[in-house]
């Protein structure tokens, strides 16, 4: 099975032999060439051999050829601000500054970058015949947006029917630009409209998915693929999405994955997403890139799923990042490895929790996905917030989500394999299973009572008064009982009355009755302690 | 300068972050100093485009309590750079511009990224101000505080939303972040306050109060924020103050038809939803006749109709009820309903 065909019949949701993957190219190309952003982004020759470097080295079984989102708003007379290590940025919109959308056409395939895209599309199509080619363009909503500027949010109250027949000429961009991608070799089109991810989903309805709908019908009338890429927090306009008609729809690391997939799956429609671009692919090391390709299959499923990034990939990302996603993709054995890396390889990483929760306040470790886009995840947490404050200050708790590196060292250092779960004073206590506000309350304060046995023995105390029995000891032994007894405390009396151990004291017979009192401190249970921590102890007996 | 990854702009003396430069992860020993240093007090301001934030910022800057802190700013801006050149001349600070344009996703963190490692490391100022971009969710920022590079570096002294009050019940419904940027601010500023009716303020800070009912309200004109104010406000991470207090809902509904509307349902509609409504604009066909209507601060303004509008086509936007409910609530007021 080709790139080409993997990538076909996951996007119709038929049986594959593997998880099709895409990596999202656009300036990242750039990098691999050793050329800027605002240089590659313009030239059909740079476009051509940077996704050329990417597909070999990727092993890519689908790419987009270009991906920026300001190509057709550049035609359309936005003004944009280049930059070295990032597609361009719009920083005028015409429809604010005195032209008319009477004014606008819907572009020429030879217009402004079009033409050199096109191009660049028809060369890669005859140099990979085996990948799947995307045509990225940008949706209804972001290329409104770049054409009139923010004034869309006021003026979709103000002045809708504006706004509607704005939208209403990007559709018409929209459908052009996906013909044009089809005709030059793009199986698949790709609408990325990440502004989206602003509106709720009856702004979505209204405003939105009459642009949408009508080019997924062209599209697929057309005979080619449509895929709706959106970023950002925008769960709420999933399944709009799906309505508008796509074959799939892609989303980033914003959007729970186990989400999506349900949605789908009733819609018929196949997904794809979303490993996480900046604190995996950008900042991590390739075993991070790897357990995050392994956690969206294993998430995904096997049937209707192209493994890809959020969106379009940081022109710096690492390529060995990238590089480490096809063995896990590709090779069931390699993934099995990469698993148990995960699990047992990550001690360089692991933290010294041995001596965790040894405070005096009780911890309460919350382990999570993302208590604002994970749903268990929020209970979990809503949970334990309830019932601290019921602990004053004895309680303190923690979320620690484990899209960031750092949560992931500590999830591991505690031993935690799933989430959600919640640790108290570093012990795993609630594995993915939500509370009961009673069960949690006793399970926190069976913590407490165990610190406060522990303090007592910690602080615990004794009086040993050395001296054979006579008179005298006796008097003495009797005033200590009244001391003890008066003060109510928890203090025994140890006689000493062997004369072969008043030398243990440093005493004389004759020097009796003495009194000691002696404080013991627990320093160390259950373990070997470190030789320096022992020369501390001693110095405070010094 | 010519050591710092940044690009030195020829505007200002500052930088431009761009997206994809790699924060990094060599960890000098001046950065493992750097690093047990105090972490570097943040104040974050949000709103809308138009909100007024750059007239804010300037004016904070222009006050001594303020200057004295050595500040630092950073601008992410949507599409258009924000700050008042001249005054960021005058000032000795550092200034950040990051203007991604359209892309605002995960993509743009690293911009964002790139720019505070910076300031963590080589400026180190004494107050960083983050002027965030209009359509930027609060909630997405503060983590990346977190994040490994910066990890430690900074701490948020106040997050503050910025109000437009003339503009802010027209947008809450079409836009998500105006909200949540409220919801998750620690004091709102409501702004151009000289610009709205009273009624309308009120209506405003009645929905303020009840989209973060712990943040404190400050009405100002033109940006005139007294440092006081900020100093006086205790910081909520943001996703624990959007989990105890969920933003109400806030919804609009559209009617486009041709069906006309009985004026006297219509206005008992508008009296029940009392102060759950906050505007209604358009053309309403009433069978008495066809009008222009405009709801705004609990005041219903009629006149001619608008031509280039069906003869009923108008807006609402309530809250504290769903799009549906909202829509049945109307559909009632037509004459053709009953």
């Amino acid at each position: 099975m080709t790139g080409k065909d993997r990538i076909y019949k996951a996007i119709r949701r038929e049986a594959v032999d593997r998880t099709p993957w895409v990596p999202f190219v656009g300036c990242h190309a750039g990098a691999l060439l050793g050329v800027p952003a605002d240089e590659y982004l313009r030239s059909e020759d740079h476009i051509v051999n940077g996704v050329t470097r990417a597909i070999e080295r990727y092993h890519a079984d689908g790419i987009p050829v270009v991906f920026d989102l300001q190509i057709e708003a550049e035609t359309l007379g936005c003004e944009l601000a280049w930059a070295k290590e990032n597609p361009p940025a719009v920083t005028s919109h015409p429809l604010a500054n005195g032209t008319t959308l009477a004014d606008l056409r819907v572009p020429r395939p030879e217009d402004g970058r079009i033409g050199l895209c096109l191009s660049a599309a028809r060369r890669l199509g005859k140099m990979h015949p085996d990948v799947a080619l995307y045509g990225l363009i940008t949706g209804p909503f972001t290329l409104a947006l770049h054409l009139i500027g923010t004034d869309i949010f006021l003026k979709m109250f103000e002045t809708p029917n504006e706004i509607r027949a704005l939208l209403g000429f990007c559709r018409d961009v929209c459908q052009a630009m996906a013909g044009y991608y089809l005709k030059a070799g793009c199986g698949v089109i790709a609408l990325v409209d990440p502004m989206t991810s602003q509106i709720g989903p009856d702004q979505f309805k209204e405003f939105v998915t009459p642009a949408a709908a009508p080019v997924f019908d062209f599209i697929r009338r057309s005979g080619g693929l449509g895929s709706f890429f959106v970023c950002g927090h925008a769960q709420q306009n999933v399944k709009a999405m799906c309505e508008c008609g796509p074959d799939n729809i892609s989303v980033d690391e914003n959007i729970p994955l186990q989400y999506v997939r349900e949605v789908c799956e009733s819609k018929n429609v196949s997904f794809g997403g979303n490993l996480q671009l900046t604190s995996v692919l950008l900042l991590g090391k390739p075993a991070d890139a790897q357990r995050n390709a392994i956690a969206c299959m294993d998430v995904a499923g096997e049937r209707g799923f192209i493994l890809a990034p959020g969106c379009d990939l940081p022109y710096a990302t690492p390529p060995e990042n990238l590089e480490a996603i096809f063995p896990v993709v590709s090779d069931p054995y390699q993934r099995d490895v990469a698993r148990s890396l995960a699990i047992e390889s990550s001690g360089q990483d692991r933290l010294n929790m041995a001596d965790y929760g040894q405070q005096d306040k009780v911890i309460v470790d919350i382990i999570t996905l993302d208590s604002e886009a994970c749903a268990p995840c929020q209970y979990m947490v809503d949970a334990v917030r309830k019932v601290a404050p019921e602990f004053q200050d004895i309680v303190e708790w923690r979320e620690h989500k484990i899209k960031y590196r750092e949560s992931l060292v500590f999830m591991a250092s505690l031993m935690v394999r799933n989430i959600p779960t919640i640790c108290i004073d570093g012990q795993i206590t609630f594995v993915s299973r939500i509370p009961p506000r009673d069960e949690l309350v006793a399970a926190i304060q069976k913590r407490i009572n165990e610190k406060f046995r522990m303090g007592i023995l910690q602080r615990q105390g004794a009086i040993h008064l050395v001296g054979e029995d006579s008179p005298a000891t006796e008097a003495v032994h009797e005033v200590l009982q009244r001391a003890v007894k008066e003060l109510g405390a928890d203090v025994p009396i140890r006689r000493v009355r062997d004369e072969k151990r008043f030398k243990d004291y440093g005493l004389l017979k004759s020097q009796t009755p003495a009194v000691y009192t002696v404080k013991y401190r627990l320093r160390s249970r259950g373990k070997t302690p470190e030789i320096a921590a022992v020369k501390e102890w001693v110095k405070d007996l010094l | 300068m010519s050591d710092s990854p940044l690009r030195e702009t020829p505007r200002w003396r500052g930088h431009v972050a761009e997206a994809g430069q790699r924060p990094d992860r060599n960890v000098s020993p001046e950065r493992a100093r750097d690093a047990q240093r105090a972490p570097i007090p943040v104040l974050l301001i949000t709103g809308f485009l138009g909100a007024g934030k750059t007239t804010l910022l300037n004016h904070l800057l222009a006050q001594p309590a303020v200057q004295s802190q050595r500040p630092a700013l950073l601008i992410n801006e949507f599409g258009s750079l924000g700050v008042d050149g001249a005054l960021a001349r005058k000032g000795e600070w550092e200034v950040y511009e990051i203007n991604k344009g359209s892309l605002f996703c995960s993509c743009a963190q690293t911009s964002l990224l790139t720019a505070l490692g910076d300031a963590a490391q080589r400026v180190r100022p004494g107050l960083l101000i983050i002027e965030a971009t209009g359509v930027s969710e609060t909630r997405d920022i503060e983590p990346l505080f977190d994040a490994r590079p910066i990890s430690g570096a900074f701490r948020v002294l106040a997050n503050l939303a910025l109000i437009d009050a003339a503009a802010f019940t027209r947008l809450a419904a079409y836009l998500r972040p105006a909200v949540s940027q409220a919801a998750a601010a620690d004091g709102l500023v409501l702004n151009k306050t000289d610009l709205a009716p009273a009624a309308d303020l009120d209506c405003v800070e009645r929905l303020l109060r009840q989209i973060n009912p712990r943040a404190p309200v400050v009405r100002v004109q033109r940006g005139a924020l007294a440092w006081d104010f900020i100093a006086g406000l205790a910081h909520t991470r943001p996703s624990e103050a959007l989990a105890t207090a969920p933003p109400p809902t806030i919804a609009a509904a559209s009617f486009n038809t041709d069906r006309p509307v009985d004026r006297q349902r219509f206005l008992e509609v508008i009296h029940n939803l009392g102060a759950s409504l906050l505007r209604l604009k358009g053309n309403i066909l009433f069978t008495s006749g066809p009008c222009f209507a405009e709801y705004a601060g609990q005041e219903l303004v009629q006149g001619p109709p608008l031509k280039d509008r069906g003869p009923t086509a108008f807006t609402v936007i309530a809250h504290g009820l769903e799009r549906p409910a909202l829509q049945a609530c109307f559909e009632a007021a037509f004459a053709s309903s009953v």
